[in-house]
């Protein structure tokens, strides 16, 4: 079972990002995925996120108490969940956003997401990087798959920058080992 | 509406598609959390089908204008979620007194009142049995997955035509907003209403044995005459006589206790010959079967059993695997469906595990099974 929790700030595109990562797991990888999404009342701000639980087996787990994987792209997200963060593998953070990372057990990689993507075009596919780098970082997500994914969920004119923002987020990754 | 095939969907969307695909032909709502993207999605798809889609001023009026457009011979359906299923309930009430069949979605939430606007809840179970005054009886179906909530939404308007009543889809935020793989088929079944035979005059009576009457539309030459005054059957009011409540609303209720049978549906596994129960329903069921699986496979002699169809309960069964094994019900709320499983299980035999706000892991219940154990 693979747990992924994707948090930030509301309108950073958490739920989103994870709509195309489970999507991609349950459509094209053949997983049984369970997707939730979280967000407070307010109309905007607060913390929204997103979780993904796939399994080669039939799913009844539609919550994830500790993830394998935390993504976050906002500091005061961190700030929050700092004591989830201790206890998950790998912590994933967009550097151009967060700068102050806890000292964890878990393995921790700084993508500066937002940077990369505006440089791309857009700082809005900040989200779409992380999910590269998360393909790099954890083996049984592929890269391909998700690149498909986008390619359909996506409006024509965003498809090739969103490609894009996949491939730098799993380069940079790279990068680094 | 989507094409045949696999989608990756979130369960208040599916439900929209399941509605396109039994054939709802009209949709009135007010916006609310966490049901709108019910009415989002079929502000877009239902006008490509050829059907209307309005939103109203409120709840009231939404739930009145279904019943109108369902004497128009549409199928007609609305979705709210707990502050706004309040509001229904007095036409939801003119609905089964008319017999207009329409189906009411309530994806739940923690309530009461506002409550926490984005978090799921099961709160309403009673309410949908009785929320409205008088004596009557509807269906409710409790979906647990995005499967279901299209699967279900089909078999709620089979189910409303059938029989002329509303049925309530009983749903929550925590399958509402879940996204799952769904599978869209072509060949869905769809029912229609029976219409009345060449002479047929009652439309508000019958001696059938399912007691479903014929219903004519509005506008069609008929002498057609609907209210929510207790009626003859030829529709004239009569609100003295002995003989016209009896007769009407001991056959509404009949209408759904006699075709149990037809309606009533579950999931079991075990429930037989089992120490312990684990009876859930809606979202909540999800990890508590996978609690029963891990039960089982750590050597535990457990069992499962969820009601699909919530109202009318299936009560007879509920009685009997009570009578034999401990229960524990295991709920997102605290008041929901107890006093029904309370009704049918003796108390030293049951166990609750109740739960706010969120879904539990598979492992807390797991743990909550050990115990009762």
């Amino acid at each position: 079972m693979i747990k992924i929790r994707i948090g930030g700030w509301a309108g950073q595109g958490t739920v989103r990002a994870g709509t195309i990562l489970g999507r991609s797991l349950s459509i094209e990888q053949g997983y049984h995925v369970v997707q939730q999404r979280s967000y407070s009342a307010a109309v905007r701000s607060g913390i929204a996120y997103s979780d993904v639980i796939a399994d080669k087996k039939e799913l009844d787990e539609l919550v994830i108490d500790t993830p394998n994987y935390l993504l976050v792209m906002y500091q005061n997200t961190l700030d929050e969940w700092e004591d989830t963060a201790k206890k998950v593998d790998v912590l994933i953070v967009d550097s151009s956003r967060v700068e102050n990372v806890p000292e964890i057990p878990g393995k921790i990689y700084e993508v500066p997401a937002g940077k990369i993507a505006e440089d791309i075009g857009t700082a809005k596919a900040a989200n779409v990087v992380l999910l590269g780098s998360l393909a790099r970082v954890s083996e049984k997500i592929d890269i391909d798959m998700l690149k498909k994914t986008v390619r359909e969920e996506f409006p024509e004119k965003y498809t090739e920058l969103n490609i894009e923002a996949l491939e730098k987020g799993f380069e940079e990754v790279s990068d680094r080992e | 509406m989507k094409e045949k095939g696999e989608y990756f969907m979130e369960g208040n969307i599916a439900c929209a598609e399941g509605a396109l695909k039994a054939g709802c032909g009209f949709y009135a709502g007010y916006p609310i959390t966490p049901a709108s993207e019910v009415m989002n999605h079929l502000s877009e798809e239902l006008p490509k089908v050829g059907g209307r889609f309005i939103q109203m001023e409120d709840e009231l009026g939404s739930m009145a204008s279904i019943v109108g457009a369902s004497w128009t011979g549409l199928k007609s359906m609305t979705a709210t979620s707990g502050p706004g299923f309040s509001l229904m309930q007095e036409n939801l009430g003119y609905a089964v007194m008319t017999e207009t069949p329409c189906v009411v979605v309530n994806v739940q939430r923690a309530g009461p009142s506002t409550g926490q606007a984005t978090k799921p809840g099961t709160g309403d179970v009673m309410q949908a049995r009785f929320g409205s005054q008088g004596d009557y009886e509807l269906i409710a179906l409790s979906p647990n997955s995005v499967q279901e909530m299209f699967d279900f939404t089909v078999r709620a308007f089979n189910l409303a035509e059938r029989y002329r009543t509303p049925v309530v889809l009983l749903a929550d935020a925590g399958v509402g907003h879940m996204r799952e793989k769904v599978k869209i088929r072509e060949d869905v079944k769809t029912v229609k209403r029976r219409r009345p035979e060449e002479g047929e005059r009652e439309f508000f009576d019958t001696d059938r044995e399912d007691h479903v009457p014929p219903m004519p539309n509005f506008g069609e030459g008929e002498e057609l005459l609907v209210t929510g005054s207790t009626h003859l059957g030829d529709g004239t009011r009569d609100t003295s006589s002995f003989e016209a409540q009896d007769n009407l609303v001991r056959r509404l209720v009949d209408k759904i206790e006699d075709n149990r049978e037809d309606i009533e549906d579950w999931e079991e596994h075990h429930a037989e010959d089992s120490d312990l129960v684990v009876v859930s329903y809606g979202s909540m069921s999800r990890p508590a079967r996978g609690a029963v699986r891990k039960a089982r496979k750590e050597g535990h002699n457990v069992g499962f059993f969820r009601p699909k169809v919530i109202w009318p309960s299936p009560e007879k069964r509920l009685k009997k695997i009570g009578e034999n094994s401990k229960v524990l019900l295991a709920e997102l709320s605290l008041r929901g469906y107890r006093m029904e499983v309370e009704r049918s299980v003796p108390s030293e035999n049951l166990h609750i595990f109740d739960r706010l706000n969120s879904l539990p892991t598979v492992d807390k219940i797991y743990d909550n099974i050990k115990e009762v154990l």
